[in-house]
């Protein structure tokens, strides 16, 4: 029989401090959230809600990368984490032709439009990341 | 990446960022018939919360209609909602993030975009208006955290001309 727990990584903690965000027009999405991670002294911190819009949107699926534009895109879920590696951020977009596109945000390629509401939660760690 | 100038004078700092010390993590059940941003608005104020950041879980909505963003033809903001969509039921509320705050006079305010499927298994997605979106047979399942100290309050931004959600600090007078 496979062990099919191998590989699988494991981090016990809790969740701790909230941040409540906005990041302003023309930021890009990824680095804004981390940047907005940094300023609250969150070392690891999840997506515990969001709601804004981009300039263009530019999202990831399977190693591919496609564009959406705008101004005016929405978006309309957004899940992920800020690590030691930095943001990681999936999710949901709307487009001005009204039609809906999923994937990983692609970092400096995301300019927020209007605003990003923003919700982060810290996480912390029973042993800190090395 | 393409940045776009905004109708009004650029602001800064331009990432604001409030610490909330207390948070309280809560399940919500919204049942059939209920609005789902007011009856979510309305949850987090029945736990005497002034703020939440909200995912949707998923469930059921009878019918609705949604707005996506546009460009802004009248040149007076950057980007607005074009016209409403609606929605015909039964639909199926399969993601989206919701923010309760305080609009400018203090009174609570929701603000939800969701991803939603129709019978057909078409994919729609967008803001939603509250008091527009009953919930259906099985109700709604969401995922709230609360959030003391800090809550998004709205406040006109000259730069995009929006009055929209901010980041202010809740004074222990008001708490």
């Amino acid at each position: 029989m496979t062990d099919e727990t191998a590989g699988i990584e494991l981090q016990n903690g809790r969740l701790g401090r909230v941040a409540v965000v906005r990041l302003r027009p023309n930021l890009d999405m990824v680095s804004g959230v981390e940047e907005a991670a940094r300023q609250a002294g969150f070392s690891q911190a999840i997506v515990r809600s969001a709601v804004g819009s981009l300039v263009d949107a530019c999202l990831e699926a399977g190693g591919r990368r496609s564009g959406y534009e705008g101004p005016g895109v929405e978006i309309l879920s957004l899940t992920g984490e800020v690590g030691p590696g930095g943001a990681i951020l999936r999710g949901t977009i709307s487009t001005p032709a009204q039609t809906v596109h999923g994937g990983r945000f692609v970092r400096g390629e995301n300019a927020i439009c209007i605003t990003l509401e923003l919700v982060l939660q810290e996480w912390l760690p029973e042993s800190p990341p090395e | 990446m393409r940045q776009m100038k905004q109708p009004g004078p650029v602001q800064s700092p331009r990432i604001l960022t409030e610490l909330c010390e207390r948070t309280r993590d809560v399940f919500i059940t919204l049942p059939a018939g209920a609005d789902l941003l007011n009856g979510l608005r309305d949850a987090v104020l029945s736990l005497g919360g002034k703020g939440a950041g909200i995912t949707l879980l998923g469930g059921r909505i009878n019918r609705l209609h949604y707005f996506t963003g546009m460009p802004d033809p009248s040149g007076r903001r950057l980007a607005t909602y074009g016209d409403p969509t609606p929605l015909e039921g039964p639909i199926e509320l399969l993601s989206g993030n919701a923010i309760v705050g305080q609009d400018a006079e203090g009174r609570p305010l929701v603000h939800g975009h969701a991803v939603m499927a129709e019978v057909s298994g078409k994919v729609h997605g967008g803001h939603l208006p509250p008091g527009e979106c009953p919930v259906g047979a099985g109700g709604v399942r969401a995922l709230a955290v609360l959030h003391d100290g800090a809550v998004f309050a709205v406040r006109e931004d000259r730069e995009t001309n929006y009055s929209i959600f901010h980041p202010d600090r809740v004074t222990e007078a008001a708490e």
